[in-house]
């Protein structure tokens, strides 16, 4: 596979979008593995990759996105 | 940005808004709440719209175009004007204690957020009221009232708090105590709005009835007297009490912590006085030494007059009990108290005086800049004094009104800093010469008290000079690098990124691109410095790399629009000599890229194509800007746009269009006349710079007339779905920057307030 942007042998895939990146290219963007909430359920909790692969093309939302069609 | 003076405006809009109100000719009424309605349902006629895929949706959802901004019902907006009457409004979100201030233009957009029009909506709104296409100005300022929580949904940010809880974890205690003693960190308590509230109303009030002041006016004045002949009798040491130093200095400092809280109440009870809140108070360091603060920023939603009363009212606050304390000292100049009131009378008045005086920034300076309306007054005129001065007095050109009072009040500060760093280690020299004496020679408590007072002394000084120092070297090695050396490497890198971004460099290939990204300089300016000079010749082309930059064009004060990372300018200087159309100044530390002429010239000689076509693309960017339509775009979206826009010519007599044709595009006239015919008749004559078909952008409506070439017809068309692109990459794009270099705050100046130090409210 190659780089998304220079097109040179890639070394790894982006964890959010899947395009390969090489280490020149590579970005780090923190990614949650999972999330529960706490005992006392007040408290949602996430597992989180701190520094998880990023192209950095792509653009992981910041924010949830309303899906009512799934209600 | 989103400060615009509203006279330069209605003149030159009102002609374009006629124009779009007479082709129209009450076939196509101006969008009503029945239009918005319709728009909302996703469908012109009003019949239902077809359902959508929930990829479809998403999509919908993701494009920031299509976001539907909603006003939360926690933001209170106030009407205020300027002294010269032009009207402006303070957003205030006081559960985060957010503000912004607003031009009228902008109010209207933040009127019409409820949620029924999308930012796509809002440019055209915006385009249809004003005249101007204004993408830029309406992404920043949907992003900055979102960022700043202006909307019902504020934004979560995951990651960015991920990174925060994280990167808090990893935090080591010297890395905090750093943050603490730099000042960085403050201890601030929030909700104190209602205590001082509750003591405004129990006792507070009394003090700013008429009588009342009319006492504090005697009392200043008898009490001031007083003073002056205590202080000259001598008969009170200010450094001793009961013959020991020890105790006259620690008497000293707690006086003086009474004073501060005395003075600092002031400014809340006054800020309160005026209906406004007090957000919080706290203490933190300043340069070492501990300094209360209030946050009286919710005073920016009160006139210009309540401003300058609250900043008056801490140093006013002490006027008044000093005198107090001199009349008490007159009555009885024997007793045990006299000595203590001598001093607190003597610290009130030092903190008046030093606060009055507007070279600093300090109460007196945000007076004089609340009642000059001259935001960033100090940081101006420095860099005017240091640097612009002096080039124009090089060339003998002439200064106006505005320079000579800026290269004034430039050059008192620096003086006057100067004056007060001398005269502050003369007098401590003096006064503590005699203390080390007496406290060395005390017992072991004693000595221990002078160590601390030396190392809190000197603190202060070790690292403001310490901290300048080091600030001076790596810019010196920065600016030595990145002038003479080759960047590489990730340097080259960013600049290459910046420059891709470039529209009108897209004609050359990636190795002429990394060339000229080798080629650029890097000049850092501090805020107020100016970049460009309206009106002088230019051979620099600049890219903006980090920070924000100011537009300014004549006379007019308020910066026409602000231009952040990525966004160029003075690309017509690689072309040919012309005078600058704007001047640019710095609004916060600015980072630039520039390329000259000769090293432009030199680069693309070689190739022919290449710089032919970038030729032409500059001199549509230039071209465009004629066009009132396009006078708020920078010259990064008139690159954009000129990449969209399609020119179709059309031979006398010819059809652009016949009524109940499909509408998908919206059309300005470059040159020629064409006429406008509704049901057979002839509406109108439309000429160069007039437009029309512009509701095209919004709707798949069939056009309400023809429209005819009377004479050889030069159009620029804009296509509904490339109008919607430019929205949502000039969305993209402020984003980034916004995420890139972090918000600048647009009501600044009155964040936490210190006792006798910058930043005082």
């Amino acid at each position: 596979m190659d780089c998304w942007i220079c097109k040179r042998t890639a070394l790894g895939v982006c964890r959010f979008c899947g395009r390969g990146i090489c280490e020149e290219h590579a970005r780090f963007h923190p990614y949650i593995l999972s999330l529960y909430t706490a005992h006392s359920k007040e408290v949602v909790k996430a597992l989180v990759v701190e520094d998880a692969l990023h192209c950095g093309v792509c653009k992981p939302r910041a924010d949830p996105v309303d899906v009512p069609e799934l209600e | 940005m989103l400060d615009y003076p509203l006279a330069s405006k209605s003149d030159h809009h009102r002609p374009i808004f006629m124009a779009a109100k007479r082709f129209t000719g009450g076939n196509m009424p101006i969008p009503t709440a029945s239009f918005w309605r319709r728009l909302a349902g996703g469908d012109a006629g009003g019949s239902p719209a077809p359902p959508k895929g929930i990829w479809d949706a998403l999509r919908e959802r993701l494009n920031p175009a299509l976001y539907r901004p909603v006003r939360s019902p926690e933001v209170a907006a106030v009407p205020l004007a300027t002294r010269h009457g032009q009207p402006f409004y303070i957003l205030a979100n006081r559960r985060y204690s957010r503000y912004l201030r607003l031009a009228p233009e902008d109010y209207h957009l933040w009127s019409l957020m409820d949620g029924t029009r999308s930012v796509k909506d809002l440019v055209f709104e915006y385009f249809t009221t004003f005249g101007a296409l204004a993408f830029d100005r309406v992404a920043q300022l949907v992003l900055h009232l979102r960022l700043d929580r202006m909307f019902a949904d504020p934004p979560l940010n995951i990651y960015a708090s991920i990174r925060r809880i994280l990167g808090g974890r990893g935090q080591s205690i010297p890395r905090t105590l750093w943050r603490v003693i730099t000042g960085a960190h403050t201890f601030q308590i929030r909700r104190i709005d209602g205590l001082i509230d509750g003591l405004h109303r129990r006792v507070g009030w009394l003090f700013y009835t008429t009588p009342m002041q009319v006492v504090w006016v005697i009392v200043s004045l008898v009490g001031g007297w007083l003073f002056l002949q205590h202080l000259a009798s001598g008969r009170y040491d200010l450094f001793q009490a009961g013959g020991s130093y020890t105790k006259g200095l620690v008497l000293l400092v707690v006086l003086n912590y009474l004073s501060i809280t005395i003075h600092e109440a002031s400014h809340a009870l006054t800020c309160k006085h005026y209906g406004a809140h007090v957000n919080g108070a706290g203490v933190m360091l300043y340069y070492g030494l501990p300094a209360y603060f209030v946050d009286t920023t919710d005073v920016w939603t009160r006139p210009a007059y309540a401003r300058i009363a609250t900043s008056w009212a801490g140093p006013y606050s002490g006027v008044i009990l000093a005198g107090l304390g001199a009349m008490v000292v007159q009555v009885m100049p024997n007793s045990g108290i006299a000595p203590i009131l001598h001093r607190l009378s003597f610290l009130w008045i030092l903190i008046l005086l030093f606060n009055l005086i507007p070279l600093l920034e300090l109460d007196g300076y945000f007076m004089l800049v609340d009642w000059l309306e001259i935001p960033m007054l100090r940081a101006r005129s420095l860099a005017f004094f240091r640097t612009e001065l002096w080039r124009r007095l090089r060339r003998r050109e002439a200064l106006t009104g505005q320079d000579r009072f800026l290269a004034w009040f430039g050059g008192l500060s620096l003086a006057f800093s100067i004056f007060v760093i001398i005269s502050a280690l003369v007098s401590w020299q003096l006064r503590l010469k005699s203390l080390t004496q007496s406290l060395w020679s005390g017992g072991l408590g004693s000595k221990a008290l002078l160590i601390l007072l030396l190392l809190v002394l000197s603190l202060p000084l070790v690292m403001g000079l310490g901290g300048r120092a080091v600030s001076v070297t790596r810019a010196a090695a920065r600016r030595t690098r990145t002038f003479w050396g080759t960047p590489h490497g990730r340097t080259l890198r960013q600049r290459e990124t910046l420059l891709q971004a470039v529209h009108f460099l897209s004609p050359l290939p990636e190795a002429e691109l990394a060339q000229v990204a080798t080629r650029m300089h890097r000049q850092i300016f501090r805020p107020g410095e100016i970049v460009i000079r309206q009106g002088t010749e230019g051979d620099r082309f600049y890219v903006i790399e980090r920070g924000v930059a100011e537009v300014l064009v004549g006379d007019d004060p308020l910066p026409r629009r602000h231009l952040t990372r990525g966004d160029y300018f003075g690309e017509i200087a690689l072309l040919e000599r012309v005078s600058r159309t704007a001047t640019v100044r710095a609004g916060s530390p600015l980072s630039v890229l520039w390329l000259g002429r000769g090293d432009f010239d030199r680069l693309l000689a070689a190739r022919v194509s290449p710089p032919t076509q970038v030729a032409e693309k500059i001199h549509n960017i230039e071209a465009l800007r004629q066009f009132s339509l396009f006078a708020e775009l920078s010259s990064r979206e008139l690159d954009a746009l000129s990449s969209r826009l399609q020119r179709e010519r059309f031979p006398t007599g010819a059809v652009v269009f016949q009524e109940g044709d499909p509408g998908e595009a919206f059309y300005l006239v470059d040159s020629g006349q064409a006429e406008v015919i509704v049901g057979g008749q002839r509406a109108n004559i439309l000429g160069h710079g007039t437009y029309f078909g512009e509701i095209a952008l919004l709707l798949n409506i069939p056009r309400t007339a023809t429209v005819r070439a009377l004479t050889p017809l030069d159009l620029f068309k804009l296509s509904r779905p490339d109008f919607e692109a430019l929205v949502a990459t000039t969305l993209h794009n402020v984003a980034a920057v916004l995420e890139d270099v972090g918000r600048e705050r647009l009501v600044t100046g009155r964040g936490p307030s210190l006792i006798g130090q910058p930043g005082e409210a």
